[in-house]
């Protein structure tokens, strides 16, 4: 069988199913936390992983050779708070619960640069979450978990939307600038915000 | 045949040892009772071990383990050097309590699955006794290697890729439950660089949720009695390895009271699941509040109910409340004092 044909037996069977019981699991968790706009999950759809599973290195060579086994975020969860602060007590919050085998905040990589900011886990499935009827070869051991602010979701939002339509020209050097600048703005606003929040919250 | 191969160590106490010991090790040959022995532990494995756990990331928080470094190194090409690696880092971390042991490295296939078994046999001391026609030989041996029923360790792995898996794996310890810390971080923590995958607030929630909703869903009088005791002596408890089925024998749970509560398990298998108590979480799961008069007079309820269930008012005097409440007594029940 394909790897597209592999991957859509998992989406069908397990991903679908495990991501909503997911969703409803860290809905519960987090029920008692202020200041949370939305959480989500999704399996990847299999056009995005059959995209990613064919992406190449920057040498040219395949980036996975094992992509069923080897992309992580078959399973996406997303938590969106409104400020700054709100996402490191969540991340404390959501570790409390579960095993992560990788966290990072996700920055751009020379500090004169603006573009996508986000805090990110790969976490391992509690047993419980997994149906043991499930065809246990099919069922992904870990998912990844996005944190962000309101400011830092709309603007990665849009930058995907913008910039990584398949089979679109890429951007221009201009047009990336613009992003960059958008990236700016909304890391200047999450910065305002969360300092008023912090002055309100000491008063 | 799923086993492929076989390797063997004679690892020693190096912990904080200057010049520590060299680890020795060979291949076992796929015959006779020796390599029947490891087959048993392999095959066996995947019921016996049934902790999970699963590699720590790195303190940068970066997708690394240096254990699982050298558990997958060892796994794609398995050899006598590279099993010899992992079988060094157990060495740094056993001291002379936990003593001299044999680990044995077992790799196999099992369909697409890669399956690697790291099993450790602690020494025993034994006596060695020949029968000849008139009399007996004895003779003292130190290094008798047993699959001993209190200190067996091992740990399987497998999955289909090196790379994307072997990050969890199901683990037996059966100093696990130890109160003392040495010997129940020695395998997971300190040699495995892993940690539980059911966090102390994951599986204590897992406890908390079934015991509410058992309440909830059975119309059993006595069962609710056992339940509510059980969950409000339940917050004293220290921070100890247990699960929901232990949970339910600690507190001399009847079997129907005990069913009920494993009945609202997501997954029958999950009763046995072991996990550390974390108090803070069983009360966040089950908040009952109470309080308590000067008069003498203790009032229970779920927090978010308690004001419901007691109308409450100030008197006069401002310092005194007055507390009422209606409806059916439907149980009663003696308690120790504090």
């Amino acid at each position: 069988m394909t790897v597209e044909g592999q991957y859509r037996a998992r989406y069908d069977q397990v991903l679908l199913p495990i991501a909503n019981k997911l969703e409803e699991y860290l809905k519960d968790i987090l029920s008692d936390q202020a200041r949370i706009d939305r959480i989500s999950t999704r399996p990847k759809s299999i056009d995005r992983f059959m995209g990613k599973a064919k992406a190449l290195s920057s040498t040219g060579a395949p980036k996975y050779d094992d992509p069923l086994h080897q992309i992580q975020d078959q399973i996406g969860a997303r938590i969106i708070t409104f400020y700054k602060d709100d996402v490191d007590r969540v991340s404390d919050e959501v570790l409390r619960y579960f095993h992560a085998i990788e966290s990072k905040h996700v920055l751009p990589e020379n500090d004169w640069e603006f573009g996508y900011f986000g805090n990110h886990h790969v976490l391992l499935f509690p047993i419980d979450l997994i149906d043991p009827g499930f065809d246990q070869g099919l069922v992904p051991f870990c998912f990844e978990l996005q944190i962000k602010t309101l400011f830092q979701h709309a603007w990665s939002e849009a930058n995907h939307d913008l910039g990584y339509k398949p089979g679109q020209q890429p951007l221009e050097s201009d047009e990336l600038r613009q992003l960059a600048f958008t990236s700016a703005q909304a890391w200047g606003a999450d910065r305002v915000f969360n300092e008023l929040f912090q002055k309100r919250h000491e008063d | 045949m799923p086993i492929e191969i076989v390797h063997t160590y004679l690892v020693h106490p190096n912990k904080n040892q200057v010049e520590p010991i060299a680890i020795m090790g060979s291949p076992v040959p796929h015959e006779g009772d020796m390599f029947d022995l490891m087959k048993s532990v392999y095959e066996k494995a995947d019921t016996e071990c049934n902790i999970g756990i699963a590699f720590k990331k790195a303190p940068s928080g970066a997708q690394v383990n240096a254990r699982r470094d050298m558990l997958t190194a060892y796994g794609a090409a398995p050899s006598v050097e590279l099993g010899r690696s992992l079988a060094e880092q157990l060495g740094f971390v056993t001291t002379r309590r936990s003593g001299l042991g044999l680990l044995f490295l077992i790799k196999g296939k099992e369909g697409n699955d890669h399956k690697v078994v790291i099993s450790r046999f602690r020494a025993n001391n034994g006596v060695l006794v020949n029968e000849a026609a008139d009399m007996l030989t004895v003779e003292f041996i130190d290094r008798v290697f047993m699959k001993n029923a209190h200190s067996y360790k091992a740990v399987v792995y497998r999955h289909p890729s090196f790379q994307g898996g072997f990050w969890n794996g199901m683990a037996v310890d059966k100093q696990i439950n130890s109160q003392d810390l040495e010997s129940s971080d020695y395998w997971v923590k300190d040699f495995l660089l892993s940690d539980f995958i059911t966090s102390p607030a994951f599986g204590t929630r897992r406890l908390a949720v079934a015991l509410k909703k058992a309440i909830k869903a059975t119309d059993d009088l006595e069962i609710k009695r056992q339940i509510t005791a059980a969950a409000t002596l339940a917050s004293g408890l220290g921070a100890d390895p247990i699960n929901v089925e232990g949970f339910c024998q600690k507190f001399g749970f009847t079997p129907n009271a005990k069913a009920a509560v494993i009945g609202q398990l997501d997954r029958p298998d999950l009763a046995t699941d072991n996990f550390l108590f974390n108090a803070e979480e069983f009360k966040k799961q089950l908040p009952l509040r109470t309080v308590e008069l000067d008069n003498g007079a203790m009032l229970t309820a779920d927090a978010g109910s308690f004001d419901k269930v007691f109308e409450h008012e100030a008197l006069a005097d401002g310092e005194k409340v007055k507390f009422s409440t209606v409806g059916a007594v439907v149980s009663e029940k003696l308690e120790k004092g504090r």
